[in-house]
């Protein structure tokens, strides 16, 4: 499986709130507070566990006409790095992520 | 109001007693000169009563590390410092009793003033001008609540800020040198009653946030910030987000959504008094800036 074939969802550990145009996120595990930009944001929305990397990038390019998949890539990178984000075919049964508004 | 000794057993070597939301400690010092300096940097926390188990925070020269201090909370010691960190310690110690014991009231990193009954809520990285703009505002008639951990408690129809008035940690050089007087070591710390300055001041409406900056060409008027940046402003610094984890994110996002959030160059600190008066409207005016 390529990197673009992967599926992630959002981790458990971390709560996510929507303020006007973008979420800010919440871990658990260290109580760091991360404010993504509107586009990451989108790009979070989007990991559901169910849509490729591929996929998101696919659906933010319908949306902006902008080709953005190498930014997409380093941005999940991150967040898989970080642990925010797990991987589906690791994940097993993990707690289900929290996304809301304030 | 006592003179900063605390009557009892080692009357003779405490500072102290002091209250900070609620919660009482006292300092142990075996040295006179070092009490005399914890008994002036704590003073805007003193009180009356006699607590009957205060925490008891003790400063002594270590007997293993030569011209390092200990400092222990009961009976447990937290840090070996030099003494030229060591107030700054204490007071963290303090702080950190504070964040430990704050529920329901939740605790966000910035500093707050008050003027007629309205509290502004300055939230921003180290560095930014928190501290000197507390102190500037209130060496100019506002009431001073804290320079750096501010508690919230949501009430019907907003929000209440209760006071923390530890010390304020100034800089210098800093603006605030001239009206303290003396002459501080450029790139020295120093820990600042506010009582020195002005006016310590009680629990106060929360009537906007406000985001300061110096960096040349920011606008030194208030101009519209965005909530989610005061919000991670608003949790960054305290140890584990202070208490309450997730549920204090999700109070603080309510707060950031539901009171004005504003950028503010502070390059002029008399301009941003201006423009903060403004803000806070005149007295008796319902709310101030909606």
């Amino acid at each position: 499986m390529t990197g673009d074939s992967r599926v992630y969802r959002r981790a458990g550990c971390i709560d996510a709130v929507w303020l006007v145009d973008r979420f800010v996120l919440f871990d658990d595990r260290d109580a760091v507070v991360h404010e993504l930009n509107p586009a990451a944001s989108r790009v979070w929305d989007l990991l559901d566990g169910a849509a490729t990397v591929a996929d998101v990038a696919r659906t933010l390019s319908r949306a902006t006409g902008v080709d953005a998949i190498g930014d997409i890539r380093e941005f999940v990178d991150w967040l898989a790095g970080r642990g925010m984000i797990t991987d589906v075919r690791d994940a097993g049964s993990g707690a289900p992520e929290s996304t809301g508004s304030a | 109001m006592n003179s900063g000794s605390s009557r009892g057993q080692n009357a003779d070597l405490l500072a102290g007693p002091y209250a900070a939301n609620g919660q009482r400690f006292v300092v142990e010092c075996p040295d006179a000169r070092l009490r005399r300096l914890v008994a002036s940097a704590f003073v805007d926390l003193l009180t009356d009563a006699q607590p009957l188990r205060p925490t008891r925070f003790r400063v002594a020269p270590s007997p293993e590390h030569p011209g390092r201090y200990e400092v222990w909370r009961d009976d447990e010691l937290c840090e070996i410092v030099t003494s030229g960190h060591l107030m700054t310690h204490l007071v963290w110690q303090v702080t950190a009793l504070v964040l430990q014991n704050c529920a329901p009231r939740t605790p966000v990193h910035a500093a707050v003033v008050a003027i007629n009954g309205r509290a502004v809520l300055v939230a921003g990285e180290s560095y930014a001008g928190k501290s000197t703009l507390a102190g500037w505002l209130t060496a100019r008639g506002w009431e001073f609540l804290t320079d750096e951990l501010a508690l919230l408690e949501e009430v019907p129809g907003g929000w209440h800020v209760h006071p923390f008035p530890r010390p304020i940690g100034l800089r210098h050089p800093s603006p605030l040198d001239a009206l303290l007087g003396g002459s501080p070591q450029h790139d020295s710390e120093s820990l600042v009653p506010a009582s020195r300055l002005g006016q310590v001041g009680n629990a106060a409406r929360l009537s906007a946030v406000v985001l300061p900056g110096r960096e040349p060409g920011l606008p030194r008027r208030l101009s519209a910030a965005h909530p989610a940046t005061a919000l991670r402003l608003l949790m960054s610094h305290l140890p584990h987000g202070g208490i309450g984890g997730r549920a204090a994110f999700r109070q603080v996002a309510r707060l950031t959504s539901s009171v004005p959030v504003f950028h503010l160059g502070v390059g002029d600190l008399d301009v941003a008094d201006a423009q903060l008066r403004a803000l806070a409207g005149p007295p008796g005016a319902p709310g101030g800036a909606r």
